[in-house]
């Protein structure tokens, strides 16, 4: 199959010129070709095999870092909030 | 006295009978880091302001009378994806690399509760993905057996700080294998344990449903005793579970009779792997001489093993790394037009290739169209895997494999041959989609002197078997041969 280095790029937020064009897309197709098996194994008997229950917290709200305590790590700070470029032009 | 050279549980009787203080041993590890770390590359950071302090309160505990924790004033070192508060935990990233940690892991927690010396955050592949811990931004680690040679990854500096005595013990992850193989390839033991059993709070998210930390260690006492430290219940992990019940104590085995050991048909080794197979077929013998039943069995899933683990792995790791767009933490690309070029500069910069390609992986097999035959399937598929233990597990109580099919590597020997990295997770990686316990063990060296490793891989939450299991083995081969030159 043929592995679309632009779309795939884009939807993973990633510029595809970050790549050796030619040697990504040898090793994308590789792996690629590696997982085609999947498509031709035969599940009909997984349907009755139970998974892993799903347990979920109770929504409960706790105490959690503090506002310094995170903006810390943050490239850009200004006025205790995190500095973007703007989001809507 | 070389005190870094010492095991975890003799560390611990020299304290207690006041051969030796924590500040003693803090030096003789940070002296021997000084004089073999330029060669071996094991750490990223080194914590030994942390460390002093830490060994200050064990020796005043001793001082005092107070009893100690069996962990109290033993170094160990951190991979650098679990979370140490105050210290740069960098996952091996550009993207991290000067992040620090606003909190501590759940597991680092409860080592530091139990009065751990940390000494340092490990070398790693790029977020935990690779198999030779050459993808870390940063540095090769060396394998202390030959420094010509990889240490095995993600888990890299994990294993060659062990195995190179700059940690008596230390952390891994392991996802696909990240703890075994290089545990394997450095000659030392490593466990993947239960999946639900240990704490991934403050782990840095590679595959949520594969991860698990691991303890590595040069004895399987050591291995245990850090296993004891941070396994259980933890309330931050809803995937943890409560096995406070379920006794882990070492027994001292007199032999193996009663023990069923399934040895699958499929090995996936080649006439290649002449000095696997040798090793493989001994540690058998070793097994049945000892009184164990041996019993052929058959996992025809596990064929499937690798496309099922990098679909798996891959579409998590795309979802979970999602997180890294320079926005509230990590790099930022520092020359932008807008918004979504500031996520896209960043996001291209700030990860290596490895990382890239497993994110466009996973993305891939989530897209319209693909979903059902890649990433659905696999949920299948590991369905059918598990299955497949089940029933073996029902008429065996382990099962026994190579860890790997070959020894370590030579560094940037498969870099670029990724296809051969990826198959090397061939005989661990069921383990992880399954989610039982596997142990990997040295049994043995190849013609060129680079250990080998043999896996026992046991039912959900078996640990104490594999441990009496492998424990039997060290003590009756009187120890694993660790001989390094450096």
């Amino acid at each position: 199959m043929k592995f679309d280095l632009e779309n795939i790029a884009n939807l993973s937020m990633l510029y595809p010129d970050g790549f050796d064009r030619d040697k990504i897309l040898k090793k994308m197709e590789s792996i690629i070709k590696m997982v085609e098996v999947l498509p031709g194994v035969d599940i009909k008997n997984s349907d009755n095999i139970s998974g892993n229950e799903v347990i979920l917290r109770e929504d409960i709200i706790e105490p959690s870092l503090s506002r310094d305590e995170v903006l810390k790590n943050a490239p850009s700070v200004q006025g205790g909030c995190i500095l973007v470029s703007k989001v809507i032009d | 006295m070389d005190l870094f050279k010492k095991s975890g549980t003799e560390l611990s009787f020299m304290l207690r009978s006041k051969e030796c203080s924590a500040r003693e041993i803090v030096s003789s590890i940070y002296s021997r880091i000084d004089s073999v770390e330029e060669k071996l590359g094991s750490y990223v950071t080194l914590t030994r302001n942390m460390a002093d302090k830490k060994a200050d309160i064990v020796d005043k505990k001793i001082a005092s009378g107070e009893i100690i924790s069996p962990l109290a004033g033993i170094p160990v070192g951190v991979k650098d994806n679990i979370l140490v508060k105050d210290v740069r935990n960098t996952c091996s990233s550009k993207m991290l690399e000067n992040f620090v940690a606003p909190y501590n892991s759940t597991v680092v927690e409860k080592m530091l509760d139990q009065d751990c010396l940390i000494i340092g955050k490990l070398n790693m592949d790029e977020f935990a993905m690779g198999s030779s811990t050459e993808t870390s931004y940063f540095k090769d680690t060396k394998n202390p057996h030959n420094l010509d040679c990889v240490p095995g990854g993600s888990s890299g500096g994990s294993a060659s700080s062990v195995a190179g005595y700059q940690a008596t013990v230390s952390l891994g992850s392991d996802t696909g294998g990240s703890v075994r193989q290089p545990a394997s390839y450095c000659g030392i033991v490593g466990l993947k344990p239960t999946y639900s059993s240990v704490s991934r709070y403050g782990l840095v998210s590679f595959a949520s449903s594969l991860d698990q930390i691991g303890p590595m260690g040069r004895t399987v006492k050591d291995v245990h005793l850090l296993y004891s430290a941070i396994s259980g219940y933890d309330k931050k992990d809803r995937t943890t579970v409560d096995i406070s019940n379920i006794p882990t104590d070492i027994s001292e085995l007199k032999n193996l009779s009663g023990i069923k050991v399934g040895i699958p048909s499929e090995y996936y080794l080649t006439d290649k792997n002449t000095d696997v197979i040798k090793s493989i077929e001994s540690f058998i013998k070793f097994l049945e001489k000892s009184g164990a039943e041996i019993k052929q069995v058959s996992l025809p899933n596990t064929k499937y093993s690798i496309p099922v683990y990098y679909i798996l792995s891959s579409a998590e790791a795309s979802s979970n790394l999602a997180r890294f767009d320079g926005v509230k933490y990590g790099y930022r690309a520092s020359d932008y037009t807008n918004f979504q070029d500031m996520y896209k500069k960043t996001r291209t910069e700030g990860f290596g290739e490895e990382v890239k390609t497993r994110i466009m992986l996973g993305t891939y097999v989530l897209s319209s169209g693909y979903y059902d035959a890649y990433y659905n399937r696999a949920q299948s598929m590991k369905k059918m895997m598990k299955q497949d233990f089940d029933r073996v597990f029902e008429e065996c109580d382990i099962i026994v494999t190579p860890t790997t099919t070959t020894t370590a590597f030579n560094l940037g020997e498969k870099i670029n041959a990724h296809m051969d990295m990826y198959t090397s997770d061939i005989s661990t990686a069921a383990a992880n989609i399954t989610g039982i316990p596997a142990i990997s063990i040295p049994s043995g060296r190849d013609s060129k002197g680079l250990p080998i490793g043999v896996q026992i891989m046991g039912k959900h939450f078996s640990e104490k078997l594999l441990f009496d299991v492998a424990n039997f083995y060290e003590k009756s081969i009187d120890g694993f041969d660790l001989k390094i030159k450096i």
